[in-house]
């Protein structure tokens, strides 16, 4: 790859007009750099591959965490902790399927690349339980080493030119919160954690509302985000579907421990049914409203819908879920006792910030 | 409901009530049995889907 860039240095980005920009997938991009890891674009719509869906199970066990970790102590802090680390492992991941949009995951290079993401979000997930105790400083530094891991890759393979100089921003930023988050996971006083991890994770959630600015470089233009936009939805819908499956897995293991009497098994079939009702909501109306949307965009459009809609609009949504399959898990492990206040905001405040999103 | 405003689509009048309908429930669902709230909420979310299908044949 370092070969191809230094033999071709000026020719690899393709200027091309924007022909092809609404409606009809890119037949080739003028940002994009042609290179052997670069996901082919000329061959109608690109589909998440067999990696990607590899990749995802590592959120599984992640998503499946952070309920666990809820339910091990539903309170406002309880709440506060697993909110702050969900945002975190979404941001993880999105920015990875950001990355595979381009980087084509069937290369023994991004595959590498997708291996090192997957192996440090394993560590945040099993540093969950503990993430704001004695396992938060692996837990902030798996996630600053993958961010500036994979960002760093995308700098080094791509040769001079627009796309590279995004990432080198991109990059910047993730260097630029990364003493935040390692610091949070050293000091030892948890007010101070939550300072300086929200100062963290806050300029990471910032970064793409402000184009990734930089002070003398400037910001990078929506018209350089150009994504497959296919691809794109089906990775956020198919996350949306492991956040439903670690709904149905938690409630079918809960009547499972809990035994199964009569009141148990309904409440399994209801909240079996609420799950069901959210994946029709979304997928029925949300998923391909959008994508649709995103189909008949230009390829600026493209960029801006995917950042708003997908990156931060789907937030609530996932979260929604989380917290639902935590609310069915209450009732089916204690169906007949009242909810009481944290249950009842928990089952009736989840699917309400689902249907927000 | 974000999404759609964020697409320029009509926002879904139903989705509109149902969340409103939730948020107001939860200090009723607080003194109420699971098996109970969750039944209702099933019910909502379930009248939904409904609402939604019947409004996007429309």
């Amino acid at each position: 790859m370092n070969d191809e860039r230094e033999a071709e240095p000026q020719t690899a980005c393709h200027p091309r007009p924007l022909a092809y920009a609404r409606g009809v997938a890119a037949p080739s991009s003028p940002i994009v750099p042609e290179l052997p890891i670069i996901r082919a674009r000329g061959e109608g719509e690109q589909r998440a591959t067999f990696f990607e869906l590899f990749f995802d199970l590592v959120y599984v066990f992640a998503v499946t965490q952070l309920s666990h970790h809820l339910l091990a102590e539903i309170s406002w802090s309880g709440t506060a902790e697993t909110a702050f680390m969900l945002v975190a492992l979404y941001w993880a991941w999105n920015y990875t399927t950001w990355m595979t949009n381009w980087f084509d995951p069937d290369t023994a290079p991004v595959r590498l690349v997708l291996v090192f993401v997957m192996a440090a979000s394993l560590l945040m997930a099993v540093a969950i339980p503990e993430g704001f105790g004695e396992h938060a400083l692996l837990f902030a530094c798996a996630y600053s080493g993958l961010q500036i891991g994979r960002n760093a890759f995308v700098v080094v393979v791509t040769p001079r030119g627009l796309f590279n100089e995004n990432f080198r921003q991109i990059l910047a930023w993730s260097v630029l919160s990364a003493p935040l988050w390692v610091a949070g996971g050293l000091v030892d006083t948890e007010a101070l954690r939550w300072v300086l991890w929200l100062g963290a994770l806050g300029l990471d959630l910032a970064a793409p509302l402000v184009t990734y600015w930089l002070p003398g470089v400037g910001a990078t233009a929506m018209s350089q985000w150009q994504i497959e936009g296919a691809h794109f939805g089906e990775r956020f819908q198919l996350f949306v579907i492991i956040v439903l499956g670690e709904s149905i897995v938690l409630a079918g293991a809960t009547a499972s421990d809990t035994g199964l009497s009569l009141e148990v098994v309904a409440a399994l079939l209801l909240a079996f049914l609420s799950s069901t009702a959210l994946w029709w909501l979304y997928f029925g109306q949300v998923a391909g409203r959008v994508l649709e949307r995103m189909r008949a965009a230009t390829a600026e459009e493209r960029g801006q819908i995917g950042r708003d809609i997908y990156t931060y609009l789907h937030l609530p949504i996932v979260a929604g879920i989380v917290l639902v399959a935590v609310g069915d898990e209450l009732v089916i492990a204690h169906p007949t006792d009242a909810l009481h206040d944290s249950g009842a905001l928990v089952a009736f405040g989840a699917p309400a910030l689902f249907l927000a999103g | 409901m974000a999404c759609a405003a964020r697409i320029g689509q009509a926002q879904s009048v139903p989705r509109a009530v149902a969340v409103i309908a939730l948020l107001a429930a939860v200090p009723l669902a607080a003194d109420a049995d699971g098996l109970v709230a969750s039944g209702v909420l099933t019910a909502v979310l379930a009248a939904l889907v409904v609402a939604e299908q019947l409004r996007g044949a429309s």
